[in-house]
């Protein structure tokens, strides 16, 4: 009986190890060949966004306030923007808080700015009327013989203050429609009057 | 005492045992070919230099592109420049970036050839998209991504000692980057760097 069992034993452990040796030279002959390529990579980066600087000239003559030579520097990031600028004007007292009472132009103030270059929308944005290249600077909003004047006295213990709000966006690129461009989309309005197709020319 | 003598002595190559092996030895023999094969010996890789060596001549697969030139934010390729991958440092919503992958194939294979294409996205956003050109490539199981991307295979079988360039691979090749992409300095999910890769492979006809 126990030799039986062994005899039977031996045989299993023989086919088994047969089969496996037959496996083995199987698979070498229906295997087929592979050869794969180096990989062909591109790493891709969103642009990124940096907030533009004004650059500007703030003093006095005969005790009233004014500011010129107003312009903006965009960020330098690799892609050309719109830039469009708001100047908000308020009293501010001596303390620091704003007056309660805005100016107004015209009564407490003048303003003289670059029409070449820059248009008055109806939102009251100033808007540069062409793209500006990436790190690049505006022609000045109020140039150097221009001036946003102050002509009326000041409140009691205030004086005149300028602040210039600034907004750029990617000059290229459009809806995904292709409808509009970017700025028209985002501000609406096209500052150059121009569609601009972003990636491809 | 000697083994195999004992087992001569009694009769274990009788006709009973060896038709019993013999039995054992086809069924285990059709199972193990039928498992082992399907899973690893379906292919067996050139890629290795002592590999090529050994075995009959196969043919050279590689992927280029022509190079991206970026001026002024906009994308440009340059058809004089060949190159194995490219660097898109600025791309911005809304807008298409041009790149136009190809599949060269030397004619050294002494066999016909299948080719196959493995795209691989590593942290793409969805706002950029592109496709394959789906009237040469066809998306395929035949055979797993080495590198967990999407296999499709070409339409076309390369005969043997035939070369190609295979440029029909990205739908107008570009990709798009839709308008929702936004930088990393927005609060959503988009636009650290991110890699789109190419692989070809060159696999041997039925």
């Amino acid at each position: 009986m126990g030799a039986e069992r062994s005899k039977k034993r031996t045989v299993i452990v023989f086919a088994i190890v047969a089969a496996l040796l037959l496996t083995a030279v199987s698979a070498n002959i229906i295997a087929k060949y592979i050869k794969g390529s180096p990989a062909q990579e591109n790493t891709l980066k969103a642009g990124e966004y940096d907030a533009p600087s004004v650059s500007d000239n703030v003093d006095s003559e005969g005790g009233m306030f004014f500011k010129n030579n107003v312009a903006v520097t965009v960020g330098d990031e690799g892609y050309p923007v719109y830039v469009r600028a708001d100047l908000i004007v308020t009293w501010h007292t001596s303390g620091g808080y704003i007056y309660g009472q805005q100016p107004v132009e015209g009564t407490d103030y003048t303003l003289e700015y670059n029409t070449d270059d820059w248009t008055k929308g109806d939102d009251g944005w100033f808007y540069y009327t062409e793209a500006v290249q990436s790190g690049g600077t505006t022609a000045p909003l109020i140039g150097q013989t221009q001036k946003l004047s102050q002509i009326k006295a000041a409140p009691e213990g205030c004086t005149m203050h300028v602040e210039v709000i600034t907004e750029t966006i990617q000059a290229l690129g459009s809806t995904d429609d292709g409808s509009k461009t970017a700025v028209m989309d985002a501000w609406g309005t096209q500052p150059d009057d121009q569609q601009t197709e972003g990636g491809q020319p | 005492m000697n083994r195999f003598s004992d087992i001569k002595k009694d009769g274990f190559f009788t006709h009973q045992n060896m038709f019993k092996a013999a039995g054992i030895l086809v069924v285990l023999t059709l199972l193990s070919v039928w498992w082992v094969c399907g899973l690893f010996a379906k292919y067996k890789n050139l890629d290795e230099k002592n590999d090529v060596t050994s075995v009959a001549a196969f043919a050279q697969i590689s992927v280029h592109e022509h190079e991206a030139v970026l001026t002024n934010g906009v994308y440009t390729l340059d058809t004089d420049s060949v190159v194995e991958g490219n660097d898109y440092p600025v791309i911005l919503p809304g807008t298409m970036i041009p790149k136009d992958p190809f599949i060269i194939v030397t004619d050294s294979s002494e066999t016909a050839c299948e080719v196959y294409l493995e795209a691989v996205n590593v942290d793409k956003p969805r706002d950029v998209i592109y496709t394959i050109n789906g009237s040469s490539w066809l998306e395929t199981e035949d055979f797993a991504p080495r590198y967990g991307g999407t296999v499709y295979k070409y339409k076309d079988t390369l005969p043997a000692h035939t070369g190609a360039e295979i440029t029909d691979i990205l739908a107008g090749n570009r990709l798009i980057v839709k308008d929702s992409l936004k930088d990393k300095s927005q609060p959503t999910d988009n636009s650290n760097e991110f890699s789109i890769v190419f692989y070809a492979y060159l696999v041997q006809a039925d």
